[in-house]
């Protein structure tokens, strides 16, 4: 069992969440007009052998939006905190 | 002109709770009691950041119940019970006698959103000395009485159907509020589990 550290509710399982996807994409302008920039922004996602930020939502839970630094390889939840929230990654690891 | 057309609220579980006993029949009584609470107002007041405090002076002034920031921490005795369900957002529920949505309007801030949820949620209320185990069953949060305290709340999942499990007292008895269209599968998920400890239903 995975435990996420939910900024409102606290440690719960990771059932009660559903994956988002990425959180280090950001949205163009809404007047962006360049493609490559909503190519990448919609498509384009590294698979790092490590730890990976991502959104999930806490859908049986406060509802919220919860940013969560995943071990890829290891599935071992690294922190938690809300989106806006800074996570830092541990010492030994490289940057996602 | 229309005549004035006075609403009862008919209950999710008619047909489907039936009063009695069920399962074992222990030497000790049935472990586990279950029953609806209805008719019942459940209304949800949010505010954003800035708006909070002034959300709480206000519904602590009208109800002198002051809602929890303190996430799961539940409040009041039940006239009326205030809830948290996320951050700047509250459930306040009592039993259902005036129409609590337009009085809350009323008195809150206009910056705060009231949402009139009571044709929208079914109140179970689960006790007896079974009843920790019986929600272990359905959910992955700790039910031991050292954890889960009275008056304190949780949203969670509740045999996958999204629940909120308010602990009353340390008997122990749970309120645990569940959306409409879930009610009679959340209901006969926690019979079906009850049947080896004994259940009343009332
Ligand atoms: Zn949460």
């Amino acid at each position: 069992m995975l435990y996420i550290d939910c900024p409102y509710c606290g440690k719960r399982a990771h059932e009660e969440f559903t994956y988002i996807g990425d959180a280090t994409k950001k949205r163009p302008d809404g007047a962006e007009k360049n493609d490559p920039a909503w190519v990448d922004y919609v498509y384009t996602r590294d698979n790092p052998r490590g730890p990976h930020l991502e959104l999930w939502h806490h859908g049986l839970g406060c509802r919220e939006v919860v940013k969560v630094l995943r071990n890829i390889l290891t599935h071992e939840i690294l922190g938690a905190g809300r989106p806006a929230d800074e996570i830092p990654l541990p010492e030994t690891e490289t940057k996602p | 002109m229309a005549d004035t057309v006075i609403l009862a609220r008919r209950s999710a579980l008619a047909g489907v709770l039936q009063p009695g006993d069920h399962g074992a029949n222990r030497f000790d009584g049935p472990g586990i009691h279950l029953t609806e609470r209805t008719p019942f107002s459940v209304v949800q007041v949010e505010a954003r950041a800035e708006a909070i405090p002034s959300l709480i002076g206000a519904l602590e002034s009208d109800t002198s119940t002051a809602p929890s920031l303190t996430p799961n921490q539940s409040a009041g005795i039940g006239q009326p019970r205030i809830l948290g369900t996320g951050t700047g957002k509250w459930l306040v529920v009592e039993p259902e006698t005036r129409d609590l949505a337009g009085h809350l309007r009323s008195v809150l801030p206009d910056s705060v959103a009231v949402t009139d949820l009571s044709h929208a949620r079914t109140i179970l209320r689960l006790s007896g000395r079974d009843a920790r185990t019986l929600l272990a069953k359905g959910c992955s949060i700790d039910m031991h009485p050292s954890e889960f305290l009275i008056d304190t709340s949780r949203m969670t999942g509740l045999f996958h159907a999204a629940a909120l499990i308010d602990c009353r007292s340390a008997e122990p008895v749970f309120d645990i509020y569940v959306h409409r269209s879930y009610a009679v599968h959340l209901f006969e998920s926690l019979l079906d589990g009850a049947l080896e400890h004994g259940c009343r239903v009332s």
